[in-house]
């Protein structure tokens, strides 16, 4: 049984009352800043991962273009449903949230790999450089890749985007020979 | 007063070498100068801007609400500093992004700011404090990336994060004999 007298308790109340409020009145100031700084720049933001997702297009566009000239030593040939040109962007989930792959086709086979925005931890990162893992899809069987030791979950995102690139070149391949 | 600060917070009391504190982004980032710069910078500005508000506000401060608040103002700071990299230094954002986020959990800045509150710093010292401070942990991490981005032609171990710990041993080591 609390002997404080009721004064007291009320001198506690209006205390935790007004700490509550400061703390609310903080919360809120930093919000309305951040909800000022976002607008401002959302558009930028927009257009940098718009730009570095182009410029990853345009990459790999060129990559498939030299692939598919090197595999016919140059020859313009006219282009068939094997050998057209597909690129795909697929967003799939990392580990740090969601990751554009973008997977270059000669007709149903991988030529080309590049990642667009994501969001992996630097560092562990380095596996989407295409000096590194990433640059070995296009020289090698695809059966052979799996996931990379200490980046398993970034690995198996890639290559789950890439399967799944290979599902729609797939369909996209059967559909130009059925019609 | 500027000039004791300086010797205090760039060698006697250094922040990072002496105090042992914010060593995860110190290790984590140095690995070239360009992104061990980046990181000074983006943990100088939040300290700085952080202490210069948290001293202005102090006396509104009650002392059990203190740590939410400044959780809260460093948490601003950073989350500002971090939309404005992404809008206007893309390529950089691209290669410090998780370790610009975490700056909220350096124990550098929260404990700085924590200190100068507890010492009841004046506006002045505060700021100086805190420039000083940021001064001294971007001289230890630019040096170190440094280090480990021109060590690691010699020593390709420097490059990884074992080798950093025990550089940064050894670089521990040395200052604290020199200051002896």
């Amino acid at each position: 049984m609390s002997l404080d007298p009721p004064e007291a308790n009320t001198r506690s109340l209006t205390s935790v009352v007004k700490k509550f409020i400061l703390l609310l009145l903080t919360a809120i100031c930093t919000a309305c800043i951040l909800a000022v700084v976002g607008y401002w720049t959302t558009p930028y933001i927009q257009s940098n991962r718009e730009s570095l997702t182009q410029e990853q297009l345009v990459i790999v566009q060129g990559l498939v273009d030299a692939k598919l000239k090197e595999s016919f030593q140059d020859i313009p040939t006219p282009q068939t449903c094997e050998t057209q040109p597909i690129i795909l962007k697929i967003i799939e989930r990392g580990y740090g949230g969601d990751m554009e792959v973008i997977v270059g086709f000669t007709g149903n086979q991988v030529a080309v790999l590049r990642v667009g925005n994501h969001s992996e931890t630097p560092g562990f990162a380095e596996i989407l450089d295409p000096s590194n893992w990433i640059g070995l899809f296009g020289s090698q069987p695809i059966h052979e890749f799996d996931a990379v030791t200490r980046t398993t979950i970034t690995s198996r995102a890639v290559l789950r985007a890439v399967n799944k690139a290979i599902t729609e070149s797939n369909e996209l391949v059967n559909s130009c020979l059925t019609s | 007063m500027f000039n004791q600060l300086v010797i205090t917070n760039l060698f006697t009391r250094n922040v990072a070498t002496v105090q042992l504190l914010g060593l995860c982004p110190l290790l984590a980032m140095s690995h070239t100068m360009e992104t061990a710069s980046l990181l000074a910078l983006a943990s100088s500005v939040v300290l700085i801007g952080s202490s210069v508000v948290v001293a202005s506000f102090r006396s509104y401060i009650p002392e059990t609400t203190r740590l939410p608040i400044f959780v809260l103002v460093i948490a601003t700071f950073v989350s500002v500093l971090v939309l404005l990299i992404e809008a206007f230094a893309f390529t950089l954002y691209v290669q410090v992004a998780l370790f610009l986020q975490i700056i909220v959990t350096n124990c550098m800045i929260l404990g700085r700011i924590n200190q100068q509150t507890a010492n009841k710093s004046s506006f002045r010292f505060a700021f100086l404090d805190s420039v000083t401070t940021a001064m001294g942990f971007s001289v230890v991490l630019i040096t170190f990336g440094g280090m480990r981005e021109f060590g690691a032609l010699v020593l390709p171990i420097l490059a990884q994060p074992a080798g950093a710990f025990v550089a940064f041993g050894l670089l521990i080591a040395l200052i604290r004999y020199n200051n002896r």
